[in-house]
């Protein structure tokens, strides 16, 4: 069916509550009656459903972030306050750091690397007698820093359970550990990006394995992209990682 | 799904109980958003945190969390949850979320991980994906209308309001404002249907 102007309108009033109480009666016995306009209304209110739900997203994620930020400005206000050895000790850190970093070269990609590399933390491992060892076993072994054993273990789960993004995902920290830096990028090609955890996960990662390929400006390019994701959970590290790069 | 009724009501500047809260979060008012953070992150945060998860977890859960407590208010599913408080539904989506995320990251090798939580009335993992997949599928259709149809769209239905509002913040007429938003709506129903 299509919709009018008109009936757009009072299709909205009639949501909005801004209707008289004889306008509400009406439109309320056509609906009854006329199973095309219902049908039309149905798919309307559909439709600014999808509108709110993107519109509410966006707002969330940005009250996340602002209160992130607020946190934040007031834990750095705080430590200032609390005394004033706090401060000399952090000129003195920083001191540190920049004799400590500057001679290195902050934009060589393995030096970036090293500095912005944090390993993941791995998933937990308290599992009941219906888990599988396998999988239990190699997340011991990983969590330990065994990435060699890990890595074999999550390659043959990979083969009984090809395209699954959590062994892609761990294959390729283990590659990245163990300075196979090439099958690492292509354990993180595996999953799809647009994933939101392990799609945002291995895209960060990824970038990781390039610097320390030193594959530069590759990295540059997924850096950039996750960087002005608003909805990307790497989005400060990006960001904060492209402004060393650009020191 | 369901909407509520809803009033162009001006926006209240805090809310003295849940029900207000809640009928702020059914107008979609940021203050609304900002309180149940206030009320609910740091427990929800402190909960992922014990479990094996970051802040950044702790983040994405209350954002998948918040909107699915806003989408079940609106479709009436949260009045069933009547005698629970509004918080701890919000902690209770949360961590039910986030033991289904930990148990899709090892879907294929355990029936289950953790029996112990306690909300009964929420939707299965496959459905908690497919319901993620067809909302980016949706954006993906809205984000290709132009910007100006976004906005318009984005004030009228989400921030509610009124035309001669709109009018005024993107320099139309009230009467073009209503076109363009008619025209706007159109485009969406037939890419929606296409």
């Amino acid at each position: 069916m299509e919709v009018s102007e008109i009936l757009m309108d009072r299709m909205d009033k009639y949501l909005e509550g801004a209707m008289s109480e004889e306008e509400i009666k009406a439109f309320e016995s056509e609906l009854q009656t006329n199973s095309e306009l219902a049908k039309a209304f149905e798919q309307h209110k559909e439709t600014i459903l999808t509108i709110e739900s993107i519109g509410m997203k966006d707002e969330i994620a940005e009250v996340i972030r602002q209160n992130r930020n607020q946190g934040e400005k007031k834990a750095r206000t705080v430590s200032f306050n609390r005394s004033a050895i706090a401060v000399a000790a952090s000129i003195v850190i920083l001191i540190g750091a920049f004799f400590f970093l500057k001679p290195s070269g902050t934009s060589s990609g393995p030096s970036l690397y090293s500095s912005l590399y944090q390993a993941d933390p791995g998933l937990p491992t308290l599992m009941g007698a219906t888990d599988n060892p396998i999988f239990s076993d190699a997340m011991v072994s990983y969590k330990e820093g065994k990435y060699q054993e890990a890595l074999e273990s999550f390659n043959v789960l990979s083969v009984a359970n090809p395209g699954n993004d959590t062994l892609a995902f761990y294959q390729g920290i283990c590659y990245l550990e163990l300075n196979r830096t090439q099958e690492s990028i292509q354990s993180f090609d595996q999953i799809d990006p647009s994933k939101p955890i392990w799609g945002n996960k291995a895209a960060w990662y990824k970038a990781m394995a390039m610097l320390k390929a030193d594959e530069v400006q590759n990295a540059r390019e997924i850096l950039e992209q996750i960087a002005t994701d608003n909805n990307h959970r790497y989005q400060k590290e990006a960001q904060s990682a492209l402004a060393r790069m650009s020191e | 799904m369901g909407i509520r009724l809803l009033k162009r009501a001006p926006v209240q500047a805090d809310y003295p109980d849940d029900s207000a809260l809640i009928q702020g979060i059914t107008n979609n008012e940021r203050k609304a958003l900002d309180t149940v953070y206030q009320q609910s992150f740091g427990q929800i945060k402190q909960f992922i945190l014990h479990n094996n998860g970051s802040e950044q977890d702790a983040e994405d859960i209350f954002q998948e969390g918040l909107l699915a407590v806003w989408r079940n208010i609106k479709s009436g599913k949260y009045e069933n949850q009547k005698n629970v408080k509004l918080s701890t539904y919000v902690f209770q989506v949360c961590k039910y979320r986030w033991f289904e995320h930990l148990k899709s990251a090892k879907a294929k090798y355990s029936t289950r991980l953790n029996p112990e939580y306690d909300i009964v009335e929420e939707d299965n993992l496959a459905q908690l994906q497919e319901e993620e997949e067809r909302a980016s599928y949706l954006r993906s259709l809205f984000e290709q209308l132009g910007e100006k149809c976004q906005q318009i769209l984005n004030l009228y239905y989400y921030k509610k309001k009124s035309l001669a509002e709109i009018a005024q913040e993107m320099d139309y007429t009230p009467q073009s404002a209503k076109n363009e938003k008619y025209r706007c709506m159109q485009r969406l129903k037939a890419m929606h249907q296409a």
